[in-house]
């Protein structure tokens, strides 16, 4: 009885401790953030290098300037838009073919594509790089969209895994029955089987798009003459570090994260239930 | 009976063919672009490390392992070109401490320390935001440019009586190498704990209640759980991170390169990711040869670290069903 009651006391006073280190690992990753909102909304430098706590002034010029500037930061703006809208869609439906053509049918070569999806999975070349920049500049798609976009068209180890086993796991009567009805192939696929992968499909591509969004060296390398969001705020911030206004950089910054943070909160459970990556941050 | 039977065998074909066709018409966008930009590029990528560029007749001649002799000299008389790889490996005890972090922070999850939830959705945060937008966080905090920026983090340290000069630039003095590799370090860390977080509290929440519970009852301290039961339950999840950290060796650069903020930056802080993204654009056809070379070296140690990391840890993983 002793021995729980010394384990209940340790687990407390561990806990309390570990209590303490969250909260100030929480507050190191909201207050960068808190600082550079309250920032955005100051004039200039000077009044920033001033106080850079408290609104001592206050001016929405900076988010004017994002639309009316010479950044461009429209142009960014649609550039990151249609690459995240394009990309996760193009990744999930040759995935979604992918996971069908392997899970419902039966025929002779179907081990082999089974095989072939998986192995980009298990057997990564280091320096390839160079070579997808010269072959998409040999195709002439290299500084265009189609280019980045054709890059997505591949079926990725886990994204084809998640749409195979769903695909595995429902009967085959529904595209039976479907099929005695009239429905084509492409019907039954996109109208019956489709729909019932629905949550996954926009749990995925929601994370498609925070992910292209939040992309640099992809847009850096294949994209340089339109720079997305991401390249922008890049290139801003090294004017900034020659003299140029940090406010305005904030205003960039914020305009580029308030989409990621909504989505956040509107699909928070989703996006966790999905994200089973891991590493560095990168 | 017997006319159904005659009517299937006869539609069988054609019912087939459209079968297939449909298959066909699945797979091919996805085999097209498995067969270029997968196994063409790596072909290409792993067989130019056997040729050489001849300018004269303006084509890949074969050599053998000449490339591979000639890097392995470079090692010895251009240490930077080692610095390379050493560097590139740093990324390991990096996700190692990533791990540790992890599994301490996800430990606390699973038994639901006070605000579990609010913690959560904080820790995740950085998973939602640009890598460039948190290396300058990272930075504006750590600035101090005096009589201008001086960043709170900067503040900070200077009120506690910490000698600390600044955000140093770049310089060749072994000192400051370290100090900034300390910084891309932490820098590493602090922003990829939460993903980390999610993979190992969701293994956690596999362990069934039942054991933690007669753990419970006999007593076992804080520590001796995570060690006895927790780490050993989760260790195919360990084992798969493990195996992922390892691959992430080769596309470790975009951290050093965004915290220092230049491209390319001095050759101490360089990492064969970086070297390859750095090349990209610019590589000329006598590039090819020393990229692919490089990037075969590479290849190799990972490969033979996972199969060393995947053996060590299947030996670790305790034959359980649960």
């Amino acid at each position: 009885m002793n021995k729980i009651k010394k384990a209940k006391r340790e687990n407390r006073v561990i806990m309390s401790v570990l209590f303490v280190l969250f909260c100030i690992y929480a507050a190191t990753l909201l207050l960068p953030l808190i600082w550079m909102f309250i920032n955005s909304f100051k004039h200039d430098n000077n009044e920033f290098f001033y106080d850079q706590w408290k609104f001592t002034s206050f001016t929405l010029n900076n988010y004017k300037l994002l639309f009316t500037g010479d950044n461009n930061v429209i142009g960014m703006l649609i550039n990151s838009l249609i690459l995240s809208l394009s990309i996760p869609t193009v990744s999930a439906f040759f995935s979604l073919c992918a996971g069908h053509a392997v899970a419902s049918f039966d025929y002779k070569l179907k081990g082999i594509v089974y095989f072939i999806f998986l192995m980009p999975m298990f057997v990564s070349v280091a320096g390839t790089t160079p070579y997808v920049y010269k072959l998409l500049n040999d195709i002439g798609l290299l500084d265009t969209h189609i280019g980045l976009i054709l890059m997505a068209c591949g079926v990725s180890g886990f994204g084809f895994l998640m749409y195979y086993s769903v695909f595995k796991n429902i009967s085959r009567t529904y595209s039976e029955a479907a099929m005695i009805d009239g429905a084509g192939y492409w019907r039954t696929f996109l109208q019956i089987l489709v729909p019932q992968a629905k949550n996954l499909i926009a749990a995925q591509w929601v994370m498609g798009f925070i992910g292209t969004w939040n992309d640099f060296s992809g847009p850096y390398l294949f994209l340089n003459s339109y720079p997305t969001l991401g390249v922008g705020v890049k290139e801003i911030s090294d004017n900034v570090d020659k003299g140029g206004s940090y406010p305005e950089l904030f205003a960039n910054i914020i305009l580029m994260m308030i989409p990621m943070l909504v989505l956040y909160f509107a699909f928070q459970k989703k996006i966790m239930t999905v994200s089973l990556g891991g590493g560095i941050k990168g | 009976m017997a006319k159904t039977a005659i009517k299937q065998s006869i539609l069988k074909p054609r019912k087939n063919l459209r079968r297939n066709l449909f298959i066909i018409s699945l797979l091919v966008v996805p085999l097209l672009h498995f067969v270029v930009f997968w196994l063409y590029v790596n072909a290409k990528t792993i067989s130019l490390a056997f040729y050489d560029f001849d300018p004269w007749s303006n084509s890949y001649k074969f050599v053998g392992i000449q490339n591979f002799v000639e890097q392995f000299r470079h090692f010895r008389e251009r240490p930077e070109t080692l610095k390379m790889f050493i560097n590139a490996f740093r990324a390991i005890p990096i996700n190692l401490a990533c791990l540790v972090l992890a599994v301490i922070i996800g430990y606390a999850f699973s038994k639901h320390i006070y605000g579990e939830r609010v913690f959560r959705v904080i820790f995740y945060l950085p998973s939602m935001i640009s890598i460039v937008i948190l290396t300058l966080c990272y930075r504006y905090m750590f600035m101090y440019n005096p009589g201008m920026l001086e960043g709170p983090a900067a503040m900070l340290l200077r009120m506690l009586g910490v000698n600390y000069n600044g955000w140093q630039t770049a310089s060749d003095d072994p000192q400051v190498i370290s100090n900034i590799w300390w910084l891309i370090s932490i820098f590493c860390v602090w922003a990829s704990a939460g993903i980390n977080i999610i993979l190992m509290s969701s293994a956690m929440s596999r362990i069934p209640e039942e054991v933690i519970e007669s753990a419970k009852l006999d007593g076992v301290g804080f520590w001796r759980e995570l060690f006895q039961i927790h780490i050993p339950l989760i260790m195919p999840t360990v084992s798969v991170f493990l195996v992922n950290s390892m691959m992430a060796v080769s596309a470790f650069y975009l951290q050093p390169m965004l915290i220092l903020g230049t491209n390319p930056g001095p050759s101490a802080y360089n990492t064969v990711g970086w070297y390859m993204f750095y090349m990209a654009p610019k590589a000329q056809n006598s590039d090819m040869p020393t990229i692919s070379t490089v990037g075969f070296i590479l290849t190799v140690s990972v490969s033979l670290l996972v199969i060393i990391v995947k053996k060590v840890t299947d030996k670790l993983t305790p034959d359980v069903d649960f």
